[in-house]
Formats: structure tokens, sequence, C-alpha cells
């Protein structure tokens, strides 16, 4: 049986010409810290509808590092937590209780897809492995996000975030030609972006798996191995060691002539080529000091006595009227710039690429949220990121059917979020911009067995 | 088996190099027919850079280790799309394909009349997307744009390596990133266009690819007024977190301690010697604020050891530890060789070529083996032929 539609009644049309390309199609994602909520977080850019189930008493682990931004109403929301998990709806749940396993089958018979992170074992243990799913749902998608995948001989293995990232081979010769010593250690790049590479291969493997099991009504098991996704994306330099022998080191400059070169504020990164080399020597002036490397050969094989020269000339200009310069005779060129610096840059701001602004009683909330626009539109921030249990009467009451006694019993017993008489402690957050679906009702009713929008029975 | 709906999906391929390529290189895994166009005015550099062991240029039929990888999987045409001629073939190409994809300069993509508006006249639900440094539009959108100068542009490079150097560079990966940003859209773009019919143009900036990679980096700035800075493996919440060195010559170890729980078990695994007592390790806050200390004492302690030794120990306390690969190492590793990381393929003329795997592996499929990557023109007869209908 194919996962349930949406239906045009219940759910609204794209708005403001931000398109839904995944419009109908439901995720559930049982995750924490970054690759796992950052790959439901794409499907929930491009109009997927996502519900991210936390445990009451155990939530995702982004909410517990800084800063935290204080909103109006005196609640504190991570900075770092909101950027994975915005266009989002959250709900609480402790899937390990009979009543929670319940509530969560029942989730997943109405879903598309299930992102889980979970150790190796868990959902299984708790009634919920792969047969266990596909009984309840033949259609469903499963995407697993491991350090290692979920089949081998380190499957069991749960090791950080900088640990997997370190085992991909790229951060062995990071920063190339930035070491302040011989004896540096090999780095990450930025904070936790092996964890973003992750999720975006996730999320283009579960796509494609969606699109399958649209058409013939098969679910599929998505094993995404974090380890895994760092050869294939850094495959120029690992290709060259199964090619050469040879892998590059933290300690050799990525690139002969040219590269991350200081100038008069800074760094600017420059990439001469043979062909734009003698321009890149006529804008210098034709110095005398360059012409014994006029050659583009001479000049690569000379390597770092070329860049001492380039930098004696950079060293005079600044990063802006370098990088114009440089443009303008068609060299390729960027100024090294730090986030505040890039958080002004002319091309961000005509794109609009900060334009993603919501008002949940923080003040707006701006940040990056996609690299691309469709048509004239860029996808937006339509939710903000939830708080723990923030839509569990939408969720439980609306789509699921419960009555209010019984979500106050799932309250009372911890399945759910909520004190000891019933109530929930968060107050579902209401403001303008906060897109609930069709003004509060469920986002769409599942389909009754005769395929037709029914409501789903409660108790 | 192959993928049943991405199996019908018909691409034509104007992209070159990792960013671009890359993305189709997957839609080839997965399935699609994914018609790689060429230019003998302007080949592919990946075509003919040097080789890596011989120093000299790449011989062009078959293209350099990256060009053989990432363009297995399609068949390769040659079109002058500045030629009439060719320009009406390209047409009527797409007029029977699904998706149009390039990484050409902002702007490129119009001038050769391959624009969105021009493209939908012969094929109304086609999908377009062009993948540029900058995006198709802005003040920016002409300039010419790579991964190492767009890492700097967008902030990574800043976050990267260490305060007392220069900011990291980035390299393949970043464009490899871009490439999955694509692949996201894309799909979804053909999801979309399964229910509805509409195909749609994605205009993709691979600087704000970048940018959204250090995303919630700007989210803090954006909303405190501070800035993170490069700071090598260091974390503002868990310590240890770092690289270690190891017995052994350029050989390290990660060790992360995610809890009091794990840094208890660490202290434990090394047999509690003082220096894990004092009062600046105590808690967690304590040992990212004194890290230099702390790392100076765990380095001595690793010195002594392999790293598979230490990775063993730690992780049967339940710590995280694991050497840190080098690439000789990666295609090692058991666990990578059990993922199919890389496979072999072979070429009548070329001979044998690494392929990069996908990484992901699903229950109910298998891989197919990789085709080589084409030499120029390869699938001319067959594009003309079959594909067009044209005659002799």
């Amino acid at each position: 049986m194919a996962a349930p539609l949406a239906s045009p009644e219940t759910s609204p049309a794209p708005r403001d010409g931000n398109p839904h390309l995944l419009h109908g199609i439901r995720v559930l994602e049982l995750c924490s810290f970054v690759a796992g909520p950052y790959c439901a977080r794409l499907l929930g850019d491009l109009g997927a509808e996502v519900i991210k189930i936390e445990h009451p008493r155990r939530p995702d682990e982004a909410r517990a590092r800084g800063p935290h931004l204080e909103e109006a109403s005196g609640l504190k929301a991570s900075a770092f937590f909101i950027y994975f998990n915005v266009n989002k709806l959250g709900v609480s749940l402790d899937i390990a209780q009979p009543d929670g396993a319940q509530a969560f089958r029942e989730l997943v018979s109405l879903a598309d897809v299930l992102v889980e992170d979970r150790p190796l074992g868990e959902l299984d243990a708790l009634g919920f492995g792969l047969r266990d799913l596909h009984r309840v749902n033949p259609a469903l998608v499963v995407t697993s996000i491991s350090p290692f995948g979920r089949s081998g001989p380190r499957a069991a293995c749960q090791v950080a975030p900088l640990a997997v990232f370190h085992a991909g081979g790229e951060g062995y010769s990071t920063p190339m030609g930035a070491c302040p010593s011989p004896r540096s250690a090999p780095t990450q790049i930025g904070r936790f972006v092996g964890e973003r590479y992750a999720a975006l291969c996730a999320a283009a493997a579960t796509l494609s798996a969606v699109i399958e099991s649209r058409a013939t009504g098969e679910g599929e098991h998505v094993d995404v191995s974090k380890q895994h996704v760092l050869p294939f994306l850094f495959q120029r330099e690992m290709l060259y060691y199964l090619v050469a022998g040879r892998f590059p080191t933290r300690h050799t400059r990525p690139h002969k002539v040219g590269g991350t070169l200081r100038c008069k504020d800074g760094y600017i990164c420059i990439m001469p080529r043979p062909e734009s080399w003698p321009k890149l020597l006529e804008l210098m002036g034709n110095p005398e000091e360059m012409e014994p490397y006029r050659d583009w050969g001479r000049a690569r094989a000379a390597g770092e006595s070329v860049n001492r020269l380039l930098e004696q000339w950079l060293g005079r200009y600044s990063r802006e009227h370098l990088f114009r310069a440089l443009q303008r005779v068609g060299l390729s060129a960027g100024p090294c710039l730090s986030v505040a610096e890039a958080a002004d840059c002319e091309q961000f701001a005509a794109r609009g690429l900060f334009g993603s602004r919501t008002q949940t009683g923080l003040k707006s909330v701006r940040m990056p949220l996609v690299p691309y626009q469709i048509g004239q539109a860029r996808p937006a921030i339509e939710r903000a990121a939830p708080e723990v249990g923030e839509h569990d009467e939408l969720i439980y009451g609306g789509l699921l059917g419960y009555p209010g006694s019984r979500i106050a019993r799932l309250r009372k017993s911890v399945v759910i979020a909520g004190d000891q008489n019933g109530n929930a402690r968060v107050r579902s957050r209401a403001g303008p911009g906060l897109h609930l679906g069709c003004s509060g009702r469920a986002l769409h009713q599942p389909a009754g067995m005769d395929g037709r929008p029914g409501h789903k029975g409660g108790e | 088996m192959v993928m049943h709906e991405l199996g019908r999906v018909r691409v034509l391929d104007f992209t070159w190099a990792v960013a671009g390529a890359l993305f189709t290189n997957l839609l080839g895994w997965m399935g699609a027919q994914v018609i790689k166009v060429e230019s003998r005015n302007h080949l592919d550099r990946q075509r003919h850079q040097p080789d890596p062991i011989s120093g000299r240029p790449a011989d062009p039929r078959f293209g350099t280790h990256l060009f053989r990888s990432v363009n297995a999987n399609k068949i390769a045409v040659v079109l002058e799309v500045d030629n009439s001629e060719d320009y009406q073939r390209a047409l009527r190409i797409i007029s029977v394909s699904d998706v149009v994809v390039a990484n050409m300069k902002g702007g490129a993509l119009a001038r050769l009349g391959l624009c969105y508006e021009k493209v939908r006249k012969v094929r109304p639900d086609v999908i377009v997307l062009s993948s540029t440094g900058f995006g198709e539009s802005g003040p920016w959108r002409d300039y010419r744009a790579e991964a190492p100068t767009l890492g700097a542009i967008c902030g990574l490079g800043d976050l990267t390596g260490y305060p007392e150097a220069p900011p990291g560079t980035m390299l393949t990966s970043f464009d490899g990133a871009n490439a999955m940003y694509a692949l996201v859209v894309l799909l979804a773009a053909l999801a979309h266009r399964a229910r509805t019919g509409e195909g749609c143009f994605i205009d993709l900036s691979q600087a704000e690819g970048g940018a959204c990679l250090a995303g919630d980096s700007f989210l803090s700035f954006l909303a405190t007024g501070t800035q993170p800075h490069r700071s090598g493996n260091a974390d503002d919440v868990w310590a240890p977190h770092e690289c270690y060195p190891c017995r052994g010559d350029d050989q390290w170890v990660t060790i992360v301690a995610q809890s009091e729980e794990e840094w208890r078990a660490l202290c434990e695994a090394l047999g509690r010697p003082p220096w894990t007592q004092k009062a600046c390790f105590e808690n967690a806050a304590l040992r990212v604020a004194h890290k230099r200390q702390l790392d100076a004492f765990v380095a001595k302690w690793t010195r002594q050891h392999t790293a598979w030794e230490i990775t063993e120990m730690l992780q049967a306390a339940g710590v995280s530890a694991m050497p840190v690969f080098s690439a000789a190492d990666v295609f090692a590793d058991e666990q990578l060789t059990h993922r199919g990381v890389v496979e072999w393929t072979v070429h009548p003329a070329g001979g044998v070529a690494p392929v990069m795997r996908p990484p992901w592996m699903f229950a109910r499929k298998k891989w197919k083996p990789a085709t080589p990557s084409p030499t120029i023109g390869e699938h001319d007869a067959f594009l003309r032929h079959q594909l067009l209908g044209e005659g002799d």
C-alpha cells in the first residue's frame, strides 16, 4: 500500500511562490545532533512535512549547545539547534513504552520516510527493526545514518563526529599548507562539516528511494555511512593515491603557484592558470623579478619563490582591491573573508541569501538556508525550530485523532512531555509567519482504507 | 538491479570538473541516462590535466584519474552548440530529455541559447539546473570561481585550521558538497514533476553552498554579534576533543570524551594517573578552558602507543577513539572495503581505472557495475542514429 498523500483539500498550496517541491511527503525524524537533523531539515526546506521525534526527557543533544538566544517569553533556544531544525514540527515521544510504541507505529503507518541515527540494534530491540517497520508500512523508506554503516566489522562502533571525520582520509591532510609547525595535528574542516556532508548524501539517497517507492509501492532501507561519505567527496585526492601512490600531507601547499596568499589586510586566494598567468604578470606591471618565471612551467617548478614574489606585490593592496582587479582581467580570485565579513558581502545580499527570517518570539533569526533559487523564489524558513513536544496536540490530536483524555494520560506517564496533571509543559508558539498547515488543523488527514481522505479513529 | 524510475530519466549534461560532474555521476549510478556533452574547442580540463605519475598531460581520450571516476556511468557526445546545426541537435535531444544541467560561469548557459525559457519551449516539463560560482544574478555573476576561492569567500576557509596560521584552503570535498546540494534539489524537482507534471529552473550558487556549510556560524554571528574563529579541532563543549600523536611516523589518534562518564572512563583506562585528578580538569568546561594543558598530558601517553592500540583500549572502555586515516588507511580499511568504497573499471583501450562508489547502500538493490568513462564523442553515432533518427 503506497503511503498516503496529502489531500489537495487539506494541504495548502505553496505560499508566496515558495516552491514546495516535496509537498505531500511526510518525514519522521528520530535523530540527534547534526547529521540526521540536517538531513531531515534539507527535506523540510523543500516542503516535506518533517516531524521531529524527541524523547521527553532526553531531547536532541544539540539543544544543550550554546550560544543560547533568549526569546521574549523567557524561553532560551540554542542557535546551534535552531540552524539544523527549522522547517520542522516537533513531538515528544518515548517509543520504549508500550503506549509510545503504539503511537510511533501509527506515525510510521502515515509516513513516507523515517530518518534514524540510533545505535545499532536499538530499534530492533524495541520491535522496530526493518522487517517490523515494513510490516506496518511496506512503502516506507528508512534511512539510517551511522558512523560506519549498518553492516560490516565496525557496524556497532559509535564514535564522536570528530573521530569519524578523521577516519575519512581528508583530515590527514588538513589544513594543507597552513600548519604552524611541522608537528601540527591534522584538523577538521570548519566545525562538524563532515556531519553536514553526511546529511547531504543521506538526503539525496533518501529522495532517490522515495521516487522509487512512490512509483513501485516498495519501500527501502538506505544505509548511509558517515565515514564512507568522506573519501567519496574528497575523491580527487583519494584517486590520486590509488594511481600514483602519493597523498597530499598537511605540510605541502595544495597549489604550487597561487592559492591562499598574504596581502595588505589579510589573505586572498588566487588561482592562476597557464592562460591567465601572463595577465597576472601584466597586472603586476611585468616586474623584472618575475621575468625568469614568465613561463608557466618554470613558475610552477619554482613554486614557493614565486609565491614570495607574488606576496611582495599583493602586500601593497587590500583584498577588496585585488579581488576586483584580478577578476576584471579574468583571473579566478577570492578574498578570505571572516563569517562577519561574508555576512556583509554584496553578492549574498543581492541574492537574498540571509533573507530567511522568522518571528518566533525571538528577535528575528537570519541564516543562510539553501544555496539556490527555484524559479524566482528561494525556499525560506516557514517553521521555527520546535520546542520539545511543541506540536504534540497537533500531531497526536489532529493527525492521530487521540482525544484529549488519551493525550493527558500519555503526559502523566511521561510517554510524551507534560506534567503530572496531564498538561503540556510548553505552550505551542503562535505568531506571524508560523505556517501550521491549514490554520492549526492537521497538515493532512491520513487516507482511510479506501484511499479517500478520512479521519483516523482515536480511542 | 538498477532503480526503476530513475532509470527512465535522461539527462543532458553540460557539466565538467567536480562540482557539476559529480552530481551527474550519481544520477548515472542511480540509473539515469546521462549524456555528457563536450566541445572539442573547450575540452573538459579534466580530460588533459597532467597525469599524476608521468607529469605529462593525460590522454584526452580517457582523461585524468578524477575524470575517469567522476564520468563513469555516462555516455559522451560532441556538440559545438555555438554552431547552429549542433545547437538544433541539442534542442532536439532536450525535447526527449528530462533534465539539463550545467556548471558554467554565470550567464553562460543563457549565452548558448540554453536558458530555461528557451529550452522549455521544446520540452515544457524540463528541469534545468545551473550550478555557478555565484549564481545567475547579482553583481558577482560573471566572476570566475573554483573551490579554493569560494571557500575563502564564504567564510569556511577562515573557520578551518589554526589561529596562528593562514586560513585553510577548501578543496575537492567543497565541490563534492555543492554537487550534493544540487543533487538533493534536483531529485526533489523530479519528485515534484512526477506528482504535478511541472519542471522548473534551479539556480544554484556554490558560494552560497559554502555559506550553508558554515550556516550555524552565520546564524550565531547574526544573532549575537560574536563570531567563531578557527581553532583546529577544538570544541566549545567537549574536551578532550583532539587528534593526538602516536608511536610511528605521522600517526595520530582522535580521542573525544562526550560526557563526564566518558571522561571518567578515559581516566580509568589510563590507570587514573595523578594529572587526571587535577582541579582544572574536573568538568568539561574547565577542560575546554585548559585544553592546552590537557592535550599535553594526553599526548604524552598517546606517544607511547600505536593508534590502533589506543583505539582498541579506549573503545573497550566506552570512549570515542579512532585512528586518523591517511588515504592508504582508507583503502586498507576492512569496513570501507565491505562497503565497496572503490570499484575498478576497464576500458578496452584505456585500461583499468578506479571509480568511487556512492557512500550509501540499499537493502533491496545492489549497485550495478560502473561503466567506464567515455572517450570523446564515443556515443555520437548512438545520439544521431538512435536518439535523433538521423540518416547516415
